[in-house]
């Protein structure tokens, strides 16, 4: 995998999940971790997720609200571009881990996004809301 | 049989192989953005979902064979049939190895197909002794559940099983209902006991120990169920 994914050009993060940079949250046996970056013109948002437990758990990106903030603090929800409809509930297996890497759907101009996931799995969270500042891609 | 079973293990090892090779080989990977990536999909490296949903199973078996109401006959009449009353035996009793896959439909529905070889020694009616196989081949519906870390499963075997003694054989059909129960190892592998009984000849009868891998950990169910 590393071979296949090495010489992609846009990529601050390896594919390695939970890398320094990353916003982690815990819901129950489930890791998430959140990141952005731009690339180009667009926003990428790299979800690192994580099972604790030997049971699957569920986690569902569907449910992932997004807002971008712009200048002057106006909120303007934002999507995950998901041209194949792949995004679905799915169970991560037992122990596994893994990074998925999703463009941003939103108006141009945001400073920062902030995710509500208190919807994407069972066991609500401590702290729902997490929010990312942009980086350009190759700072580490 | 031997060669239908060749025959589907190269087929089988073929289309893996060809799987294996466009996935790995052949595909460069252009994008790692999900809906933008060629070679791989949302969660193929975490999801359950994403695993193939199947078990297959290897066992150590001992099976019971009914001869009486059959007749044993040669290849090519090389010699005269025989009834398998003749040998005077309640059941002919052997021992071997058995093979299956299982193909979950949802967690708690599954199709499975067996196949079983086992081997003895029996007394053919002229008083020589001679070497008895048993081929077992069977499919069927199939129901588990799971209960923390042991899951049981009933299913429905229907198919046939083939006796030889020397080379004389006959054959009967198989509607036998199963069951067994497994403990987990892992969260890809089970340890177990079966049995089941034959209803067209309730003397024809077959238990073990299985070993069975999981493709998909748990069978993919969560708890809760």
């Amino acid at each position: 995998l590393s071979s296949c994914f090495g010489t992609l050009p846009h990529t601050r993060y390896d594919r390695v999940p939970f890398s320094k940079g990353h916003v982690v949250r815990k819901l129950g046996c489930l890791e998430l971790g959140f990141a952005t970056e731009a690339v180009g013109r667009r926003t990428l948002l790299d979800v690192d997720v994580r099972n604790t437990c030997i049971e699957p758990t569920l986690v569902d990106l569907n449910q992932l609200r997004i807002e971008a903030e712009h200048e002057g603090g106006a909120r303007r929800p934002a999507y995950l571009a998901d041209p194949r409809g792949e995004i679905w509930p799915m169970h991560v297996d037992s122990f596994a881990e893994g990074t998925e890497r999703i463009a941003v759907d939103e108006a141009s101009g945001a400073r920062r996004r902030c995710l509500d996931i208190s919807k994407v799995s069972a066991v609500a969270p401590t702290e729902p809301t997490v929010c990312l500042t942009v980086a350009s891609a190759g700072v580490p | 049989v031997k060669r239908t079973i060749a025959l589907l293990a190269g087929l089988a090892t073929l289309a893996l192989s060809s799987v294996g090779s466009a996935r790995g080989r052949y595909c460069t990977e252009q994008s790692d953005v999900v809906g933008e990536e060629r070679c791989s999909s949302f969660g193929d490296s975490w999801s359950v979902e994403r695993r193939p949903a199947i078990t297959s199973s290897f066992d150590l078996r001992h099976a019971t064979f009914d001869p009486n109401g059959l007749t044993f006959t040669y290849k090519k009449n090389a010699k005269p049939p025989f009834s398998g009353s003749a040998l005077r035996v309640v059941s002919l009793e052997s021992y071997g190895l058995g093979f299956g896959v299982a193909y979950t439909i949802t967690e708690a529905f599954y199709i499975q197909n067996d196949y079983g070889l086992t081997a003895n020694s029996a007394t053919l009616p002229s008083g020589e002794r001679d070497v008895l196989f048993m081929s077992d081949m069977t499919g069927g519906p199939g129901l588990r559940t799971r209960l923390k870390y042991v899951s049981l499963r009933l299913e429905a075997d229907l198919g046939l099983t083939v006796a030889g003694i020397g080379k004389a054989s006959a054959a009967r059909g198989v509607v036998r209902p199963a069951g067994g129960i497994e403990v987990w190892l892992s969260p890809y592998a089970t340890i177990g006991a079966f049995g089941g009984v034959n209803l067209l000849a309730w003397r024809e009868r077959i238990f073990g120990v299985v070993l069975t891998y999981h493709a998909r950990a748990l069978d993919g169910a969560p708890g809760g169920w």
